[in-house]
């Protein structure tokens, strides 16, 4: 996710989006099933016209915003973690 | 210069951290007759120049194999990545550099015995920029709580190469402490990671970006003393450079910050070596809040301090073991809260406070004698066979149940090993002392009788348990002295006139 706050200081707030080192450590070798298929990257692409598309000066702005619609759909996942406590707070890998 | 080439790096757990070395001045070594497979190759290494830019040294990341000295000595070039010329020049090193070799066993599939590249010994006039390498390292400090700080202590070594001299404090022998000496400073936005000192008079945290260290001026070295085989040590100090590092956060996240080493030599700083420090803080999982409360269960945020490994010291709750006993109370609720006014329930709550060492005592009185009597609470009922049930009905007609229990605690406790005098070796069950023990203890028993005890019954005491060995010695000597048998004899009968 390419998403940063901005702090009162004007720093960024990196630190609010690394993944964490000992999760990744923890769960390496972990093998996830059922996670569905990963539309991710390819959902305005696959959703608007090829029209859209075809000015390369504008793929880079609708790339942004192909980010800003993966956050969105993936803060959804937050409602089901909320009642799965087996899965980590922070984790992605839900279905 | 600053050999840090040689230097060793330990955290504070004692394991070394491996430093990666970004060079300038690689060594390129090849084979004359590398047509051939069965010829040398895969040595690499680097040079090391001192702080006038003087090579004085050869670091071999590989030996290499299959190098025949006796037939081919390889060809050893060196590149400078600050060469000035667009493409990368190859310089051959002096005739007269001597090259050493070391055996090493290579196996395809049967077992050889051939020649790597241990070291190279040059003397180039040409003077280069210093240092010729730079070495990357990363540490990752444990995660902590937010708002609770973690440290990570780093004790820099040098590698004397003299195994009887063994580690010893880094040096810089062209050095004064005025002149040259070591800066450790702190690069990058997040602050919240710091170097930091206490001062023994106030007593107080001090935090700082930058951190200074002072080198040995003088060769550590080793001499025999006369002819004897004692040796004597001189210029030896093996008091290793410490580098403290905290970690401070009020946010939950994973932090970075790179901390650089730089040599300064009169007024120069040249970096030697960049160290990534990692470190994370862990907030609290609201989740549990919601679920705990909708199932009328306790929450450990509202007693995070009672649990055996919290330490109540703290003024901040540890979310280390805040999140995962919500989670246990949570998965394993149903083996408590449904058995309230039972063993079953007090056992199992004391376990999920982390109290694996506490025993309890029933009391029981008998009628006849009044005489009060204790028993363990089995966990399993079939083990009351043990305790109450080893009496026969009709004594335990004599018994009266009564509404007191004890709570028995651990002191210290064998670890089935032995000292040098063959006593056996006994250890703390607590890592805190017996005033703090006491202090959560009672808040326990508190806790234990307002949420878990029936109404009735309550704990009338707490008693420590602890295994303690002591060595009587028995002296028993001989003597020279021989022993007689004396014999005397009065009479106590009064005498008659």
């Amino acid at each position: 996710m390419n998403f940063t706050e901005e702090n009162n200081t004007g720093k960024k707030r990196l630190y609010k989006v690394r993944p964490s080192y000992t999760d990744g450590a923890k769960h390496c070798n972990d093998s996830y099933l059922n996670l569905g298929y990963s539309y991710s990257g390819n959902i305005l692409l696959n959703g608007t016209s090829d029209e859209l598309w075809a000015n390369p000066q504008q793929i880079s702005s609708l790339k942004r915003l192909e980010g800003i619609i993966v956050f969105l759909i993936e803060t959804t996942k937050d409602i089901k973690k909320h009642f799965s406590i087996a899965h980590s707070k922070d984790t992605i890998k839900i279905n | 210069m600053a050999n840090i080439n040689k230097w060793k790096i330990f955290n504070k757990t004692g394991s070394p951290i491996y430093m990666q070395p970004d060079t300038y001045m690689d060594l390129i070594i090849t084979d004359p007759m590398n047509v051939d497979a069965s010829y040398g190759r895969e040595a690499e290494g680097y040079f090391i120049t001192n702080s006038d830019g003087k090579i004085v040294a050869a670091e071999m990341i590989n030996s290499g194999h299959s190098y025949d000295p006796t037939s081919f000595t390889p060809v050893i070039q060196y590149t400078n990545m600050f060469d000035p010329c667009v493409n990368v020049v190859k310089y051959d090193i002096p005739p007269d550099s001597s090259v050493l070799y070391t055996d090493v066993v290579i196996f395809n599939p049967n077992k050889h015995i051939t020649k790597g590249i241990s070291d190279i010994k040059v003397d180039i006039s040409t003077l280069y920029n210093y240092p010729s390498v730079v070495y990357n390292g990363n540490i990752y400090m444990n995660p902590v709580s937010q708002g609770l700080i973690e440290t990570e202590h780093l004790f820099i070594l040098e590698d004397s190469g003299d195994p009887s001299i063994g580690y010893v404090k880094p040096y810089d022998v062209s050095a004064n402490e005025d002149t040259n000496f070591l800066l450790f400073k702190m690069i990058g936005d997040e602050d919240q990671i710091k170097f930091f000192t206490v001062d023994e008079v106030t007593q107080t945290v001090v935090w700082s970006d930058i951190a200074y260290a002072n080198m040995e001026t003088s060769i550590p070295s080793i001499s025999s003393y006369y002819n004897s085989n004692e040796n004597i040590l001189f210029n030896t100090n093996t008091s290793p450079i410490t580098v403290n590092i905290g970690f401070k956060s009020d946010d939950e996240g994973v932090y970075k910050r790179t901390m650089r080493v730089y040599h300064v030599v009169k007024g120069n700083y040249y970096t030697i070596a960049e160290i990534v420090i990692n470190a994370q803080s862990i907030g609290e999982d609201e989740r549990f809040r919601t679920l705990l409360a909708n199932f009328g269960l306790p929450d450990p945020n509202d007693f995070p301090k009672l649990f055996k490994e919290a330490d109540i010291n703290e003024d901040l709750p540890d979310y280390n073991i805040v999140n995962p006993k919500s989670k246990h109370m949570i998965l394993e609720h149903n083996n408590i809260i449904p058995y309230i006014g039972t063993y079953k329930a007090l056992i199992n709550a004391i376990k999920w406070l982390g109290y694996d060492d506490i025993y309890i005592r029933e009391w029981f009185k008998n009628v006849k004698t009044e005489k009060r009597l204790s028993f363990v609470v089995p966990y399993d009922a079939k083990d009351r066979a043990q305790t109450m049930l080893i009496f026969s009905q009709e004594q335990r007609k004599e018994m009266k149940k009564l509404n007191q229990l004890s709570l028995i605690y651990c002191i210290t406790r064998e670890t089935n090993e032995i000292d040098n005098y063959g006593v056996p070796i006994t250890e703390d069950c607590y890592s805190y002392n017996l005033n703090e023990v006491l202090i959560k203890l009672f808040a326990l028993k508190d806790w234990l009788e307002k949420n878990i005890i029936g109404v009735n019954a309550k704990i009338i005491d707490i008693t420590g348990e602890g295994v303690y060995f002591e060595r009587f010695k028995s002296n028993i000597y001989s003597t020279t002295s021989y022993g007689f048998v004396d014999n005397y004899r009065e009479l106590m009968s009064p005498y008659s006139f």
